[in-house]
């Protein structure tokens, strides 16, 4: 850690207790611009690449199919900041229009007012999830369009590049620190661990002591914790999930244990609560096929962040034409006494 | 290799750690798996092992002979265990009760879960389809890769168990509508009793049987699992004496192929699944011989799964299995004659697609388990209208 970040946290750590209040929170904000906020930046890059990074490694690319898409996402990189560049003006403009009308969208929501339905549908992309206004606006100038245009083309073209499978995969594909199960590790034949943590959670729920209240409770709690990672829900719709979990809980209690087991994953399943980002996912991926915008294939494949991780991967497959990842290079050559491990099979 | 250098301890919940307050007020609530109760009840020391046998329970095994001196002698697998009273065999399920040898599998399973058929693996038998997989503790081999060790080093009464008889499993299966039941995750040899009790019942409400098994049994009790199965994967492990000896608990290979050939000849579908473990069964030469034999012996349609290795149980310290020797050994088995080769445990890879062998076009594409497309029309190729091998017909028998 540079010396200069660990003074300020020891100068913080010191004079905070003996400041006042307003000195403190002045004190904080600077804590704030100067330290965390140009980390955000770079935690979110790394972010991305460890997404990117995971999503590699669960479509097992070959050679061929990294070296065609290391050129269309080069393509994508430069044509992005040719047109990046002739749109600044029309950028800057359009970023104030944007400001303005989300100014007066502030004002309807601080009054507690409807927006009026003359107001445009196409005001609807602030909603969309990781998308700053500064970016948002970006997709207002009119070359935009043809932008667009230029991007699904590319994209199409990795239609050729991809099998059907790896498409699905990046269908289903949401961005992670740590991969899902199916993604690099795919359930493998004759493997019998597979359950799901709702199917866990569900047997902890089917054998515990909870009843009446303290069941009501655990349940509490448990949304709680869904709640995390499916977004929030308002009063009514959470007491409605308790109330079918509780019914849930119910009829696991009233099966046999055989029975049970059988039954748990499909269970597990119905009592799933609704997941609001997935909602909002399948509704922007929906909007995206009605106007025929670039989607999935090149907000990942056609993504300038990807070119050097994959230059990296396809750098590693020609050294060693055994190995599609570090670790597996690393492993096979500590298993190896006669440099075999590197030759073509 | 000994047998006792591979104990495994359980992890999951063991009966015996029930207190007899709860073993009590499970046997209160679920009065249907009556059928067993008995069995459990004599794993507590709660009734005598006359009174257990009295009800059926455990229940004697089918293939073996009785010795001098109550000794007994199994030949349901080629390990012929030979036990004196009170010790219990090699597969762990087996256990001589003074001088009669009883099986403490029957009915009573310790893994009931439902998967996609695809996963056994059986790519050319009722696609798409779900079926329910059924395990008891204990496996008569010793494999030191394997993935459901908890379950297959486990005698069942160490494990927790889900008593499961015939008339439920009939129950359930028409109340759930489930098609097939499918024998996996620990060898089917050691429930075979087990395993013909649950066809008995359910055989004529039109529920099809598959199994997975390492086919390391014994040709009478083979010939009558393969009167009561469908359809068979066969895991053939490695194709050398020497990979069964140090990695399968010194098994003999030359059985396996043997059964490989009964199995054949009995008329159900079979389908091979070889697992590729760098570094002690991924040489070239030896997988074209394997592909050689399967050609000669077994012909050019039975399936062959290449399944990539994960590092398990006692072979950690492997990498998992490079997907190019995987991609070589699919070739190597084309090149020999092999319609129809797919690559397991690797996905997504065009090695999960089934294509015609007459014309190469794509008849179902899978991402692993999953079928994202089934373009084959009553068993043929749309397009050039081979004829591909397999049961395709999806609904009950
Ligand atoms: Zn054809």
């Amino acid at each position: 850690m540079p010396s200069k970040i660990i003074c300020l946290m020891l100068m913080f750590a010191v004079i905070a207790p003996c400041l006042p209040a307003d000195e403190l929170s002045q004190l904080q904000e600077a804590w704030v611009d100067k330290i965390i906020a140009p980390r955000h930046g770079e935690m979110q890059k790394m972010h991305e690449e460890i997404s990117l990074y995971n999503l590699i490694n669960g479509l097992h690319l070959t050679k061929q199919q990294i070296v065609a898409i290391v050129t269309l996402a080069q393509q994508a990189k430069e044509m992005r900041e040719r047109y990046l560049g002739k749109g600044n003006d029309a950028n800057a403009a359009a970023l104030q229009q944007e400001l303005n009308e989300m100014e007066r969208l502030k004002q309807f929501a601080e009054q507690g007012k409807n927006v009026p339905a003359s107001t445009p549908k196409g005001k609807r992309h602030h909603l969309r999830p990781n998308k700053s206004p500064k970016r948002a606006a970006v997709a207002a100038p009119p070359n935009m369009q043809h932008y667009q245009q230029e991007l699904k083309r590319l994209e199409s073209e990795l239609d050729y590049v991809l099998i059907p499978a790896q498409k699905q995969v990046i269908e289903d594909f949401k961005p992670c620190l740590i991969p899902p199960k199916n993604l690099k590790n795919p359930v493998r034949i004759g493997q019998a661990k597979s359950n799901s943590h709702l199917s866990q959670w569900l047997t902890r729920i089917r054998n515990s002591k909870h009843e009446g209240y303290s069941l009501r409770l655990a349940l509490q709690h448990l949304l709680k914790q869904a709640e995390k990672h499916q977004g929030s829900y308002k009063a009514d719709e959470r007491e409605t999930i308790l109330d079918k979990w509780e019914k849930g809980v119910a009829q696991a209690r009233a099966m046999s244990d055989a029975e049970f087991e059988i039954s748990k994953e499909e269970l597990a399943q119905n009592l799933e609560p609704p997941d609001k980002k997935e909602k909002l996912q399948k509704i922007i991926s929906n909007e995206i096929k009605t106007h025929n915008l670039p989607g999935k294939t090149a907000q990942f494949l056609l993504n300038p962040q990807i070119i050097p991780l994959l230059r990296d991967r396809l750098y590693l497959m020609l050294q060693n034409p055994n190995c599609n990842t570090q670790s597996e290079r690393w492993q096979a050559e500590s298993h190896c006494e006669d440099g075999s491990c590197t030759e073509e099979r | 290799m000994s047998a006792e250098k591979y104990d495994a301890t359980p992890t999951t919940p063991v009966l015996s750690d029930l207190s007899r307050r709860v073993f009590l007020e499970r046997l209160a609530r679920y009065g249907t798996a009556f059928a067993t109760v008995p069995a459990a009840m004599h794993a507590l020391g709660m009734i005598s092992e006359e009174a257990c046998a009295a009800m059926g329970l455990p229940k004697e095994v089918e293939f073996y002979e009785k010795l001098p001196n109550r000794k007994t002698k199994c030949h349901t697998c080629p390990t012929e265990c030979e036990r004196e009273p009170g010790k219990e065999s090699e597969c762990r399920t087996h256990n001589n009760k003074n001088g009669v040898l009883y099986t403490y599998a029957f009915n009573n399973p310790c893994i009931l879960k439902t998967d996609p058929i695809e996963k056994l693996p059986q790519y050319h038998f009722m696609p798409g389809t779900t079926t329910l997989s059924i395990a008891t503790g204990g496996c008569n081999m010793r494999c030191l890769y394997c993935q459901n060790w908890e379950q297959s080093q486990s005698p069942p009464e160490k494990l927790k168990t889900f008593p499961f008889d015939g008339a439920q499993a009939k129950e359930m299966a028409l109340h759930k509508k489930i098609p097939t039941f499918a024998y996996t995750y620990t060898d089917p040899v050691v429930f075979f009793e087990y395993i013909k009790d649950l066809v008995k019942h359910t055989r004529p409400s039109g529920i099809r049987h598959v199994a997975a098994s390492a086919a390391f049994m014994q040709e009478k009790p083979l010939l009558q699992l393969c009167q009561n199965l469908d359809s068979i994967t066969v895991t053939l492990k490695g194709f050398s004496e020497e990979f069964y000896r140090k990695i399968c608990g010194d098994r003999p290979l030359k059985p396996v192929l043997e059964s490989l050939v009964t199995i054949k000849k009995s008329g159900i579908w079979l389908e091979i699944v070889n697992l590729v473990i760098p570094s002690y069964n991924d040489n070239m030469k030896n997988i074209k011989e394997m592909c050689k034999w399967i050609v000669q012996n077994l012909g050019s349609e039975v399936p062959l799964h290449f399944a990539r290795f994960s590092p398990e149980y006692k072979m950690k310290n492997l990498p998992s299995t490079p997907i190019p020797t995987l991609e070589k050994a699919k070739e190597i088995a084309q090149a020999m004659g092999i319609k129809f080769v797919y690559l397991s445990n690797v996905a997504p890879h065009i090695g999960n697609n089934t294509y015609c062998p007459s014309c190469k076009n794509l008849l179902i594409e899978r991402l692993a388990f999953q079928i994202l497309q089934n373009r084959m029309t009553q068993g043929r190729c749309p397009r050039c209208g081979s004829k591909i091998p397999g049961i395709w017909d999806n609904a009950k028998k």
